[in-house]
């Protein structure tokens, strides 16, 4: 068991028994103090019961000094004994409540006194005031004697009963309060017995468990490898304890084969040390034998690996500084080569130089030329953007000519109903004629029947006959005249709704010519951007030109550069050789 | 076509003033012949001169009521001013060419004579022609016996006088009511 749950554990045990033995107190306590509470109520009801048969006395003898002397000051305290009486068995009735018996007893009490009020008292009162004093003595000591001696043993039964019953309450009261007296000495025993032997048992296990532990701890530390600690427990002291052992003993396994180690590494050192010795003299047919650990192995393979790798090495050194000796000859006559080569190319270059130069010069040209077609274009893009406005404006016209030929028609149209009504006019005015005519007629007539006195009137008569003739004639020249303009008006028609027709035409191809111009300014619009675009790319055109004459002359320069790099080529290939025949030399000292 | 403002010539001036003698002359040599008023009637080919005196009005043709059962020369009766008159068709009665075709009278002449009055039915009534009494002929035959016992005379441009009162005392106007 580990130690948090063993100190619980110990102090649990105590708080246990602590907590039991204070619930067995209080039980005890509670009881006894109950216990007195019932012997205080039963004294109570005594000397409530006393009361009750003393204020009966007080009655008897108040009535009975009534009824000797006659005397009206006794009644006085008649009445305050009974209402004493009544109030004192009031209380008596409320204290046995929870008691039917001893109420019943109470009950006769109460009967008793008021049958003596009902039987004695009153009729003594009535007689001694009436002043038969002879009748009220008798009336006392006959009627009321029986009746206050049933009174008082009534009284002293229900006291006697009630003091049994104070003695057995007193008696259990009193027993409670030793059994709780019991209980504290006992539970506080208890407590302390079990808490001396509980610390008693821990501190003594743990301590001798701690020494074994230190004790163990401290061998060690002075070098002593075989000390163990003994604890059998299974706590943090024991678990401390076997780690620890567990420790010496791994401590004692690695101490000896170190030593065995050493032992090893020091025959193995020596042997390195003598064949290194060989090494550095230069003998590398030599070999170390493979002895001991398995670290120790693998050095000795990696020595001789490392030796037989420098033979090879030395070898290797050799062969290659004959091979960097012919490859420098072989360098250096290529270095000349190189360099005639440059001085073609230097040349090559001056010639693409001048090339390149005859270029730029066309491609500005080209340039000139691209800006003049574009300028040419913009200037054909405006022209078609005048054309397009132009077409709209006589697209607008017609429209309105066509507006006012319709206006046209419909005033000709206008015109001939006016000739129309004319022509009515004119109808009414032939009539009026007529009626005139016949007018004029008959007044010559008349003129006629008047004889000479009716010659003036006759002439009269023949000029209204004359003018009426004449208005026929003028309405017929009226109506030939509105029958032409009928024609005319009719062909007029005709000839506004041809002249609409033409409009409406010439307006159709007036909208195809306008969108005929329209997709011509398109076109010449994007001929416009293709001469810029061509523009601006011969002008890139003559920018990269430059840049690849730039280019030429730093490729100039470079070569240059080069026929002075293969110079100091073939200086570094000569300071080669002499290097190489340096390490031939070198290499001649290791035996293989 | 002359100027009318220029000066007028000489020979100009003599024309201008025998025209003036002439037109002179003449109203004097009117002035003592006894005449004739005659008004002049249109009826189909034919033009007839009825005396002014027997004329009471002409009238246009309007809302002419036919007779059933008259004899076709009647061509109907006609309310003026609230009297009606009886409508003679001349054309028929005097059964001139063509008075079957289409009907031109549109002209009412209103006659009086052997105490009736009837409206004549002409195509016109071309006016009223002073006719002097001397130059009356003799009538000239004709094919219908209705015209001989109307026509009095013809003058000298070939107009037939009519005698109104010989006209209507025709018996053959007379329309008389058989009872069947």
């Amino acid at each position: 068991m580990r130690f948090r749950p063993k100190i619980l554990l110990a102090f649990a045990v105590p708080t246990v028994v602590t907590l039991l033995t204070g619930l067995f107190i209080y039980q005890a306590l509670h009881q006894s103090l109950e216990t007195s509470a019932r012997v205080a109520h039963t004294q109570e009801v005594i000397g409530k019961a006393n009361a009750v048969i003393r204020d009966a006395g007080g009655v008897v003898s108040a009535v009975r000094g009534f009824a000797v002397t006659g005397d009206e000051a006794f009644l006085a305290p008649y009445a305050q004994a009974i209402s004493d009486s009544k109030r004192n068995q009031a209380d008596l009735r409320r204290l046995v409540s929870d008691n039917p018996p001893q109420l019943a007893q109470v009950d006769r009490m109460t009967d008793l006194l008021d049958r003596y009020v009902g039987e004695v008292t009153d009729p003594v009162i009535s007689a001694t005031r009436d002043g038969d004093r002879a009748r009220s003595a008798r009336l006392v000591r006959t009627t009321g004697g029986p009746l206050i001696a049933e009174l008082t043993k009534a009284g002293d039964d229900f006291i006697g009963a009630e003091q049994r019953l104070l003695a057995t309450r007193t008696d259990a009261s009193n027993r409670a309060s030793r059994s709780a007296q019991r209980f504290v000495l006992l539970g506080v025993g208890l407590v302390v017995a079990l808490t001396l032997a509980i610390g008693l048992v821990l501190s003594s296990r743990l301590s001798r468990n701690a020494l074994a532990v230190t004790g163990a701890a401290s061998g060690l530390a002075a070098g002593d490898v075989t000390r163990r600690a003994e604890v059998r427990s299974n706590d943090e002291l024991g678990q401390l304890a076997r780690s620890f052992n567990e420790m010496a003993e791994q401590l004692q396994a690695s101490m000896a084969s170190e030593r065995e180690t050493k032992q090893a590494l020091e025959v193995a050192v020596a042997e390195y040390s003598e064949f290194a010795t060989r090494v550095a003299r230069g003998d590398l047919t030599g070999r170390v034998t493979a002895n001991g650990s398995a670290d120790l192995q693998t050095l000795s393979s990696n020595l001789n690996g490392m030796v037989t790798g420098l033979s090879e090495l030395s070898s290797r050194v050799r062969e290659g500084a004959q091979s960097i000796s012919s490859s420098t000859s072989e360098i250096l006559a290529a270095v000349s080569q190189h360099t005639v080569s440059a001085s073609q190319q230097s040349a090559a270059i001056n010639e693409t130089s001048t090339t390149m130069e005859e270029l730029r010069t066309a491609a500005e040209q080209t340039a000139r030329r691209a800006k003049d077609v574009a300028e040419q274009a913009q200037s054909s893009a405006r022209v078609s953007e005048e054309s397009t406005e132009a077409v709209d404006a006589i697209t607008h016209a017609m429209e309105e000519t066509r507006d006012r030929v319709g206006a046209m028609a419909k005033d000709i149209l206008l015109l001939s109903e006016q000739g129309q009504q004319i022509g009515e006019i004119t109808a009414t005015v032939n009539d009026l004629a007529d009626q005139s005519n016949i007018l004029a007629l008959n007044a010559s007539i008349e003129a006629a029947k008047a004889g000479e006195h009716g010659k003036g009137f006759a002439v009269v008569a023949a000029e209204v006959r004359n003018l009426a003739e004449q208005s026929k004639q003028a309405t017929d020249q009226v109506r030939a005249i509105l029958g032409d303009i009928q024609k005319a008006t009719t062909s007029a028609v005709l000839a506004t709704e041809r002249g609409t027709k033409v409009v409406e035409d010439s307006l159709g191809l007036t909208h195809r010519a306008g969108d005929g111009i329209r997709s011509l300014a398109g076109t010449i619009q994007d001929a416009a951007m293709a001469a810029q675009q061509i523009s601006a790319s011969v002008h890139e055109q003559s920018v990269g030109m430059d840049q690849i004459t730039q280019a030429v002359k730093d490729m100039s320069a470079s070569t240059t550069q080069f026929v002075a790099g293969a110079q100091q080529s073939q200086e570094a290939a000569e300071d080669l050789n002499n290097l190489s025949r340096q390490l031939a030399s070198l290499t001649e000292r290791y035996q293989v | 076509m002359a100027e009318p403002t220029d000066p007028p010539d000489e020979a100009g001036q003599r024309v201008l003033e025998e025209r003036a003698r002439a037109l002179a002359a003449a109203l004097v040599a009117d002035e003592p012949v006894d005449t004739v008023e005659l008004v002049v009637l249109t009826v189909g080919p034919e033009r007839y001169g009825v005396d002014a005196e027997r004329v009471g009005e002409v009238r246009p043709l309007a809302e002419l009521t036919p007779v059933p059962g008259a004899p076709p020369f009647w061509a109907g009766i006609v309310n003026v001013r609230g009297t009606l008159y009886p409508v003679l068709d001349l054309h028929r009665y005097f059964d001139l060419p063509g008075a079957d075709g289409d009907d031109q009278a549109r002209t009412v002449v209103l006659v009086s004579g052997a105490g009736l009055t009837v409206g004549l039915m002409v195509e016109d009534a071309a006016g009223v022609r002073p006719v002097p009494a001397g130059a009356v002929g003799p009538p000239l035959g004709a094919a219908s016996e209705a015209v001989n016992a109307a026509v009095r005379g013809v003058t000298e441009d070939l107009l037939a006088i009519l005698d109104i009162e010989a006209l209507l005392a025709d018996q053959r106007l007379v329309v008389r009511e058989v009872p069947t």
